[in-house]
């Protein structure tokens, strides 16, 4: 029999591996207290993500009936990077709990029953990118307390009482936030056709060297308009965020091509023996022109 | 006795030893607090351990659910979103074109020219033709991707591919992997939901969510459009909720002291689960499908009141609430049985298509909008498309039906992390095969998961003497173009 109990010995030190890792999770400084508060109301506190000292705190599901009193756990808590209290009994008041919770970078609010007194506790907030207030009774006033808010990309009033006015003058201090009210399909325009605002940016040639050229970062989605002056045809590689060529067909002499790209992108040009030529780095924030020149000239 | 443990392998022993004996000491020694909410039996002491609780992602996500509209038998790339100008005009001419579809391979064919209308939307002044009005307004949030290619031209095969990433059968679907890399954040429904076309399932049923070779709880579990959208929920007559928590209570206790000498026996577990999942969703469910909560406006914005969309606009509007509720993965489909009743356009594609998109457009339209409006969009993944395409060819002599093409083919994200207006790929002038940039079904999938916060390198189970992945045991990565 003794056979069959050795094979598992192989396992022990793989299950303490793995107790160990979970544990340094469970002792991340969270207060027993609260975490037992917070779970008998309902909600739930989870890690982010794996081995992160980042944490989700959640009320939307089970514990809805939560009230304001029972903010006070999660004022306990630390490191809370979202937070979300969706259709639970929340007022104005119990947002004071919420004033130091600096760490906070997703907030949902909606429906529930706060008001302007309780979002002027966010005002400091610094670190909060999202912001749910669709359904609340915020007025403009809420929107005026969110303008140190620098890190905000978004932010939902549907079904408030925020004015046009109220939205434009948010929108003017901090210009990289998405103000999400309500989207009319009937409102829209059938068909708008772009036009671009702006002329091609015409892009730097640098001829091939002895030194490698770079390897794309990520940037903007731009058109890049590449344009073949020599004459012989050329092949257009990508070179990719890890270093590798991705070949994006060829060109013939004389031709054109709009191509989809991304600011801060390299594009090697080849002859059609793979041989570098040279190479663009895309600088444009729209449409990049990208002339390949004449070698001979 | 030899080399023989109860009819399992030595190295299947060792497996178990590790994870199944592994994971009951754990919650032991943790806890319950760790393993989320749980399933409390009668006598308020002992706890159900939930194999679906929740989990952390690898890395921080981007989405939260995934909703997956099934365009079930294939639509045209080149009708729909792949704008091919230098087809108009060349009606019925024949072209050299290589296909491969259902009618086997061919070097020519007989162009059949798009047979709507192309305008340009939004910011991002994308193409859309006329068979998506409603949607096409909403361009600023999608990301297409116009160079897909799938294994298999033939349905059940590249059905499969499409859900599971393989195109045989026996592989968990993508809401399997889902779950079971995330677990589930409400406990009181199950975390991968299906839904039907009215007029019949896919081909091959539920091979299509399936959860394969894992346990038997990570299976999709399938809500029906009209009337009860879950069947055999609810108490019979003359039973009290006492008394069922008993009866259910007793089984478990059989079927735990059945399992105790059978570990890792998977079909057993997933069926307590189950027994519990449907106790707790007696409750539960009912309220999540109440639709008479939503506004008339909620209502009209999914095309409710027009018969065409008022089933898909249904289902989209559910989705929604369970997307609100925590249910990770949905997925619902558009077309169902046989011939014209999906996608599958070998007869007349006008009349075909012009059916299929009045039923999704405006519910598709309205879901994205709602799903904004609401603040959901930036977690709630929206993935439209079908197993693959059509070919820029006619598939007979006579008629405008178009063969299946997998060389080739449009699908689209939005939502979710996903950055919006963009279009990655392209097929050839005919649209008949990826040209730039193709992708695989497996990079897709490689995606979703990416933005569920899951690394599709790193998700593996363990099955056959192989780390099984979703993306395949070779790996695959995320299409970072689209990611915002």
């Amino acid at each position: 029999m003794y056979r069959y109990l050795t094979p598992a010995a192989p396992a022990i030190p793989i299950l303490l591996l793995v107790v160990v890792s979970f544990d340094s999770r469970l002792q991340a400084g969270q207060s027993a207290d609260a975490l037992a508060a917070i779970k008998k109301l309902g909600g739930s506190v989870r890690p982010l993500r794996d081995n992160a000292n980042e944490w989700e705190v959640e009320f939307h599901l089970q514990g809805r009936a939560l009230t304001d009193k029972g903010l006070a756990s999660v004022a306990a808590l630390n490191n809370v990077v979202s937070l979300n209290l969706r259709d639970t009994k929340i007022t104005s008041a119990g947002l004071l709990h919420l004033k130091n919770l600096t760490t906070l970078r997703s907030l949902h609010l909606e429906r529930t029953q706060v008001g302007d007194d309780g979002i002027t506790n966010l005002a400091g907030l610094v670190n909060l990118e999202y912001l749910n207030l669709y359904g609340t009774n915020v007025t403009d006033k809420s929107l005026e307390h969110l303008t140190r808010l620098k890190k905000l990309n978004r932010l939902y009033v549907w079904e408030t009482k925020v004015t046009d006015a109220g939205v434009a003058k948010l929108a003017k201090a901090l210009p990289e936030l998405r103000i999400v009210r309500s989207v009319d399909l009937a409102k829209l325009p059938a068909a708008t056709v772009k036009t671009a605002s702006k002329a091609p940016v015409p892009q730097k040639w640098i001829a091939a060297s002895d030194e490698k050229p770079p390897k794309s970062k990520l940037g903007v989605n731009i058109t890049v308009i590449f344009e073949n002056k020599t004459s012989i045809p050329v092949k257009l590689f990508w070179i990719s965020y890890g270093g590798e060529l991705k070949q994006y067909g060829e060109l013939a002499p004389g031709a054109m091509r709009r191509q989809n790209s991304y600011s801060q992108a390299t594009w090697l040009i080849t002859d059609g023996n793979d041989k570098p030529l040279g190479y663009f780095i895309t600088t444009a924030d729209q449409e990049a022109l990208a002339a390949i020149p004449d070698r001979k000239k | 006795m030899q080399g023989d443990f109860c009819g399992r392998t030595r190295r299947e022993f060792l497996w178990e030893s590790g994870c199944g004996f592994g994971a009951v000491a754990l919650s032991a020694l943790l806890g319950d607090d760790f393993f989320g909410s749980q399933q409390v039996r009668a006598d308020g002491v002992t706890p159900f351990r939930n194999p679906l609780a929740p989990r952390p992602p690898h890395f921080e996500p981007k989405a939260r659910s995934v909703i997956f509209l099934f365009m079930y038998g294939g639509p045209s790339h080149i009708d729909t979103f792949d704008y091919k100008p230098t087809m108009y005009g060349r009606d019925n001419q024949t072209v050299e074109v290589r296909t491969f579809g259902r009618g086997g391979h061919r070097n020519q064919g007989r162009i059949v020219e798009p047979r709507w209308r192309f305008r340009q939307y939004g910011e991002c002044g994308k193409r859309v033709s006329d068979l998506f009005p409603y949607l096409a307004q909403r361009v600023d949030d999608i990301a297409f991707l116009h160079s897909m290619t799938a294994d298999s031209p033939i349905h059940g095969s590249a059905m499969l591919m499409m859900n599971s990433g393989r195109i045989l059968s026996g592989h968990p679907a993508l809401g399997s992997w889902v779950n079971y890399g995330l677990g589930t954040v409400n406990q009181d429904l199950p975390g991968f939901v299906v839904m039907l076309d009215p007029r019949g399932g896919p081909i091959s049923g539920a091979r299509n969510w399936t959860s394969g070779y894992m346990p038997a709880y990570f299976e999709g579990t399938v809500m029906r459009s009209q009337g009860t959208p879950i069947l055999n929920l609810n108490r019979p007559g003359g039973v009290s909720a006492t008394s069922q928590r008993q009866v259910l209570d007793a089984l478990r206790d059989y079927n735990e002291a059945h399992g105790m000498t059978r570990a890792g026996n998977s079909a057993l577990n997933a069926r307590i689960a189950s027994y519990e999942l449907a106790y707790r969703m007696q409750s539960s469910a009912p309220e999540a499908v109440d639709l008479t909560q939503e506004t008339n406006e909620t209502r009209q914005l999914y095309g409710m009141d027009e018969g065409r969309s008022e089933a898909f606009g249904r289902q989209c509007l559910l989705a929604r609430r369970l997307v609100e509720r925590g249910v990770r993965c949905i997925q619902i489909y558009s077309g169902g049985n046989h011939n014209d009743a999906n996608w599958d356009a070998h007869g007349d594609l006008a009349h075909n298509h012009n059916l299929h998109a009045g039923e999704t457009d405006k519910p598709i339209a309205g879901l994205l909008t709602d799903l904004k409006r609401r603040g959901l969009l930036d977690s709630t993944l929206v993935v439209w498309g079908g197993e693959f395409g059509r070919q820029p060819t006619a598939e007979y002599a006579r008629g405008t039906g178009r063969d299946h093409n997998s060389y080739g083919f449009t699908m689209w994200l939005a939502g979710g992390g996903i950055r919006g207006g963009v279009s990655v790929g392209s097929t050839d002038e005919l649209g008949s095969a990826a040209a730039e940039r193709p992708f695989h079904v497996k990079h897709l999938h490689a995606t979703i998961l990416h933005q569920l916060g899951l690394d599709p390198n790193r998700l593996s189970y363990f099955h056959g003497g192989l780390d099984q992945k979703l993306v395949g045991v070779e790996g695959a990565e995320p299409i970072r173009e689209i990611i915002a």
